[in-house]
């Protein structure tokens, strides 16, 4: 009897236990009061970037009442990640950045808002270049705007280049003059530390290569080069790393990026898009000085790019709010006071002195090459392809092939056009 | 549980109507009429069920979390699913391209091999001779358990990856020890003919978990083993060799088992070393680093699920010949 009872006192507890432990996985609902919009924006970035992001933001929420923004933000690395399973989940935010590799992804599997249905809604497009425009423009629709224009760019560490008593290269400077001045700089400085990073394993470089010469990457029949190009390029490069400029193949390894070899002081310079330039000044003491890729004459290779792009979720809830939010991300120059050009240039020529009201010397190089590109620099690419993710692994990883001799640069060459190509069919 | 075949009294509890039955039912339940028996029957049927009611939270979360997203995942393997957009069927597409036109997924299949069948055996040889040592009976024995056990709770984590990275670096910790003995190191993770062995270096180092049940294990072995080889005068040597050993051999197969398992899907340390890359020069890209590259990055999530699918198999099949091959090696006690 009383054991009847205790068990089916237990039983009941048990079930209680396990309708709560189901319940706990059910989310609470979305909206906050009445009339209360809530907008969930997504942005990667580093820790300067965020701080920016979020300042702007609370200027957003003053000037709208109605409206929270819900902040998703962090690093580089996991954010396309993080952005796809919640795509997948039917989860994404509303609005958020997205880098030009995975534009054609996201758009051409209607994952992105139509930008001109929003010209409707509070998102203004006046004063907008045409060209940007068409770039962003997949199958009809206006899949994502710039959120900024930067473009490729040489840093260099001037202490380590007066340590070694080089002089830092001036506009209209040749790859040869890259190679001179390295090896110079890696032989007047400590053991360890030399002239250049290797950029054989850096697409970004190549690109601006292939455009030096008359070629182009990646267009949408495919690869956009011929093999001597790729293979005069790895030459270059093994010719670099032989001679003692260029960082050998363990140590660049051990850096993500060219200029993670230069804030620790491995490198004296290296490849940057210009919108970088400022967050690797504050990381390093010595000054920075920078100037616009080699080799830009006679045929110019370097682009305005754009640095990353602002999408709305076709899925959004609330178009009109995130349309106003895009409105402010791109158009205000109140914003621009706040966010600079830490994303790159603005591509709304209102917003661009509001930008670059206080800046640096460091960014204001930046400015000047970016200004010098716009004038007379190479015709941007369109956006590329999908497959175009696996492509580039590839580069870096048959670069790597080359630059441990496991493989002869003719060998490397030919494997990756074939196998490029495979993944772009 | 059979039921009691005694007479039940089913006089004593006065059952919900008030009535009480003072016939005694012999022998299995059989179906009464009456209203105090069938009380009993929901109770005996709520005795059946009381289990599985409280095995209910973890059935769910078995099948909703675990089992159910496994059979999703086979679906998905026979798919192209970008994760943007609906799977589409394709049959066994992704299976053939796999094995046929994939030199990087071959790639993956050897590091990983040579990571398993290196990185485990060094591990568990490392696990038995510290719980050897430590089975003589020293001073602190816990102290040292739990020190040696240690690593192998932190060692699939990010943060020790990351300090292996930097431990290993050209300007790292080992180097700098080298530099006081006078050898001037290279990077080891950054050179593709190191870096796998720093890796490998990492799991032998998590040896603690398998150490401490060897240790348990060597405790279990009989004394009078021992005490009879002292009589016939057998060496040290002798006895691990023909007592510990072989009374070991059941643990030793268990250890091995599940090192092998959790050492073909690492992760975590290739991912956090290589920096997502697998480098320098896929050396370190492991089987799994390299299924994520495939699902996330080349937004390829059927083929992910292929890969995925074709890891369990392989395991399955090492784990089935292994225990078909224990029989030759592996002496139980009874």
């Amino acid at each position: 009897m009383v054991q009847n009872r205790i068990r089916r006192a237990a039983l009941a507890a048990a079930a209680a236990v396990a309708v709560g432990i189901a319940m706990v996985g059910c989310a609470p609902a979305d909206d906050g009061q009445q009339g209360e919009v809530e907008l969930r924006f997504s942005w990667w970035g580093t820790d300067s970037r965020h701080e920016l992001t979020n300042e702007a933001l609370d200027l957003f929420e003053e000037k709208n009442p109605g409206i929270t923004v819900v902040r998703d933000f962090g690093g580089f690395d996991g954010y396309i990640d993080k952005l796809l399973t919640q795509a997948a989940g039917n989860n994404s935010p509303d609005v958020f950045q997205l880098y030009e590799e995975v534009l054609r992804e996201f758009a051409s599997r209607g994952q992105l808002y139509d930008l001109n249905e929003a010209t409707n809604q509070g998102l203004s497009l006046d004063g907008w270049d045409q060209g940007l425009l068409d770039t962003s423009t997949i199958d009809g629709s206006l899949s994502a705007l710039q959120f900024g224009l930067t473009t490729q760019s040489f840093i260099f560490n001037t202490e380590l280049f007066d340590q070694a008593g080089v002089s830092i290269p001036a506009e209209g400077w040749s790859w040869d003059d890259l190679a001179t001045a390295a090896k110079a700089v890696s032989d007047g400085t400590d053991n360890g530390t030399y002239g250049v990073t290797d950029l054989s394993t850096g697409y970004q470089v190549f690109e601006v290569w292939a455009n030096q010469n008359g070629e182009s990457y990646l267009t949408d029949d495919g690869l956009g080069f011929s093999a001597e190009t790729l293979e005069d390029f790895w030459q270059y490069w093994a010719d670099m790393r032989a001679s003692g400029a260029a960082t050998p193949g363990s140590l660049t390894s051990e850096y993500p990026t060219p200029f993670d070899a230069i804030i620790a002081s491995k490198a004296a310079s290296g490849f940057i898009f210009a919108n970088q330039m400022a967050a690797v000044q504050s990381s390093i003491e010595a000054e920075i000085a920078a100037e616009r890729m080699p080799g830009e004459s006679p045929q110019a290779g370097s682009y305005l790019r754009t640095a990353m792009n602002i999408a709305i979720g076709s899925k959004t809830e609330h178009p009109e709010e995130a349309a106003k939010l895009v409105d402010f991300l791109l158009n205000d120059p109140e914003a621009y006071e706040i966010l600079g050009i830490d994303r790159g240039v603005p591509a709304n020529p209102a917003v661009v002195d509001a930008a670059t009201v206080d800046v640096d010397d460091v960014t204001a190089k930046g400015l000047t090459v970016i200004d010098g590109v716009r004038a007379d620099g190479a015709a941007p690419p369109v956006p590329p392809k999908p497959g175009a993710g696996n492509v580039n692994a590839l580069f870096a990883e048959l670069a790597q092939e080359v630059q441990f001799d496991r493989m002869s640069i003719e060998d490397a060459v030919a494997s990756f056009i074939e196998r490029a190509e495979q993944e772009l069919s | 549980m059979s039921l009691p075949q005694t007479s039940i009294d089913v006089s004593a509890p006065a059952d919900a109507r008030g009535r009480s039955e003072s016939r005694p039912v012999r022998g299995a339940l059989k179906a009464p009429r009456t209203g105090g028996t069938r009380s009993l029957r929901r109770r005996m049927m709520l005795d059946r069920a009381a289990p599985y009611l409280f095995l209910a939270p973890w059935l769910i979360g078995f099948f909703v979390i675990t089992f159910g997203p496994m059979l999703v995942s086979l679906y998905l393997s026979f798919t192209d699913y970008s994760l943007l957009s609906p799977p589409e069927f394709i049959g066994f597409e992704n299976y053939e391209r796999m094995f046929t036109a994939d030199p990087k997924y071959l790639e993956s299949v050897r590091v990983t091999a040579i990571y398993v069948f290196v990185s485990v055996p060094l591990q568990l040889a490392f696990a038995l001779l510290v719980a050897l040592a430590l089975n003589r009976g020293i001073k602190g024995l816990a102290i040292y358990r739990s020190i040696y056990y240690i690593p192998s709770l932190i060692g699939g984590s990010v943060a020790i990856a990351i300090l292996w990275r930097q431990m290993f670096g050209q300007t790292g910790l080992i180097n700098q020890v080298l530099a006081l003995v006078g050898i001037e190191g290279q990077s080891w993770i950054g050179h593709p003919d190191t870096a796998l062995g720093t890796l490998i270096v990492l799991n032998v180092w998590t040896f603690g978990s398998p150490m401490v049940i060897f240790l348990a294990a060597l405790r279990q072995i009989p004394v009078y083993l021992y005490e009879a080889a002292a009589v016939d005068g057998v060496s040290a040597w002798g006895r691990l060799r023909h007592i510990t050993l072989p009374m070991l051999t059941p643990i030793v197969l268990f250890n091995m088992i599940l090192q092998l398992i959790g050492a073909m899907q690492a992760f975590t340390p290739a991912y956090v070393v290589s920096g997502g890359t697998g480098g320098p020069a896929n050396s370190t890209l492991f089987y799994t680093l390299y299924l994520y590259q495939r699902g996330f990055t080349g937004l390829e999530m059927g083929y992910a699920s292929a890969m995925a699918w074709a890891l369990l198999l392989v395991i399955a099949a090492i784990t089935g010949i292994n225990f078909w091959l224990s029989k030759y090696w592996v002496h139980y006690d009874d």
